[in-house]
């Protein structure tokens, strides 16, 4: 038993083709070729998205004569009573706020559950018009870090 | 035709039938703790103020993204000490967590997209860290493919082993991205780096969906190592009869 590690070892691999481009060596250079192509391009989608990912209200404002018509990302918390959604109308308006700077924004469609909730940061996608207003295109609403049981009597 | 001489398979003891051996103990834990789990998450724990009852995918989808981490971490040592020592046994085992791993990549993106779309309001963003879960996906399908479709033999386990060593620094970086970049994740709720703290409940039964999917993740691997060796065996085999033949 003690010379069948030796007689394993001995063993040769598979035969490969002695030319260098194999069908096999383009199969795998194409791959590679992909792989590290889609690699790329996600990780600069990662650091370009995640340094400008969002701004906050008053980064945006500081910036804003530049950023009309760009496509931007902004954050903040939504002003309490700033909501109003005219009678029979998909459009909303509301101001976002970071504590300090206030943002007029707008936006035409469905809201998510969580929009109108204090503890929400919102995330909206969209662009300046010359009027001043935020026109989002999306709004995505950044959920609250903590998370705090539902008082029992509520619960049900 | 000297059947004595085929060596890997006859140096292992086969299993003895009726002997209780590790798997068939993590086989019956996975089960008991599943089922624990999916008491706790469904009936017991709290529903949270806030985001209401979606936040119970968080009892999933976390555990799934923690093995999904793990799992490119241990591909990426087995196949250090592969590379190292040149044993099979290592190759087996990174095999094995890759293919767990890439299930579990899945996994963190459909349940993550699961609950994005009620909470954010969409199903997918372009942000650090779900571009960073991404291509740990990639990753481990690209790992895959290249051990299916690469060279056979060693040096396609060489490129692979490769691949898993620069891969698994993604994992790290999938965990920090919440501290290092604005993300739309809250901020890093469990763990050493935390700041903030959960309700005890959901601590408990987000600890035990933990153990739970460790657990099942060993069972897991060893199940899939041992059917691994066996295919090892089975190549071996048939390069002997062939070199035979």
């Amino acid at each position: 038993m003690s010379e069948t590690t030796e007689k394993h070892q001995s063993l040769p691999e598979a035969s490969q083709g002695s030319t260098f481009l194999t069908a096999n060596r383009v199969k795998i250079l194409l791959g590679a070729v992909v792989l590290v192509g889609a690699l790329v391009y996600f990780g600069f989608m990662a650091l370009r998205s995640a340094t400008v990912y969002y701004y906050t209200v008053g980064e945006l404002n500081a910036q804003r004569p530049s950023e009309e018509g760009r496509i931007v990302r902004v954050s903040g918390k939504l002003v309490p009573d700033s909501f109003d959604r005219p009678e029979g109308s998909i459009s909303a308006f509301f101001q976002l706020t970071d504590g300090t700077h206030t943002l007029r924004a707008a936006h035409q469609g469905v809201l998510p559950d969580l929009f109108f909730n204090e503890h929400s940061e919102i995330i909206l996608e969209g662009h300046y018009t010359p009027g001043g207003v935020f026109e989002s295109e999306n709004v995505i609403v950044k959920c609250p870090s903590k998370y705090i049981a539902k008082a029992e009597a509520e619960s049900g | 035709m000297a059947e004595t001489t085929y060596p890997t398979a006859s140096q292992r003891p086969a299993r003895r039938t009726g002997a209780i051996g590790m798997r068939d103990v993590f086989f019956v834990a996975s089960a008991v703790l599943v089922a624990l789990t999916l008491y706790l998450v469904f009936f017991w724990v709290p529903t949270e103020a806030n985001l209401g009852v979606s936040q119970r995918i968080f009892y999933f989808h976390v555990p799934i993204a923690w093995l999904g981490m793990l799992s490119i971490i241990v591909v990426a040592v087995a196949s250090a000490m592969n590379l190292i020592t040149k044993r099979q046994k290592w190759d087996a085992l990174a095999y094995a967590s890759a293919e767990l791993g890439a299930i579990f990549a899945s996994l963190i993106i459909v349940t993550g997209a699961i609950w994005a779309k009620p909470v954010w309001g969409v199903w997918w963003t372009w942000d650090a860290k779900l571009t960073t879960t991404l291509i740990l996906w990639f990753i481990y399908v690209g790992y895959l493919m290249l051990r299916a479709y690469g060279p056979k033999g060693s040096q396609g386990v060489r490129y692979a082993s490769v691949l898993a060593l620069i891969g698994a620094i993604d994992a790290p970086i999938i965990y920090l991205a919440t501290n290092w970049w604005r993300t739309t994740h809250p901020d890093l709720n469990i763990g050493p780096l935390a700041e903030s703290d959960l309700d005890s409940r959901m601590l408990l039964t987000f600890l035990i969906s933990l153990i739970t999917f460790t657990v099942m993740y060993v069972y897991l691997m060893m199940e899939r190592y041992a059917l691994r060796r066996q295919e090892d065996d089975l190549d071996e085999l048939y390069r002997t009869a062939a070199l035979r033949a």
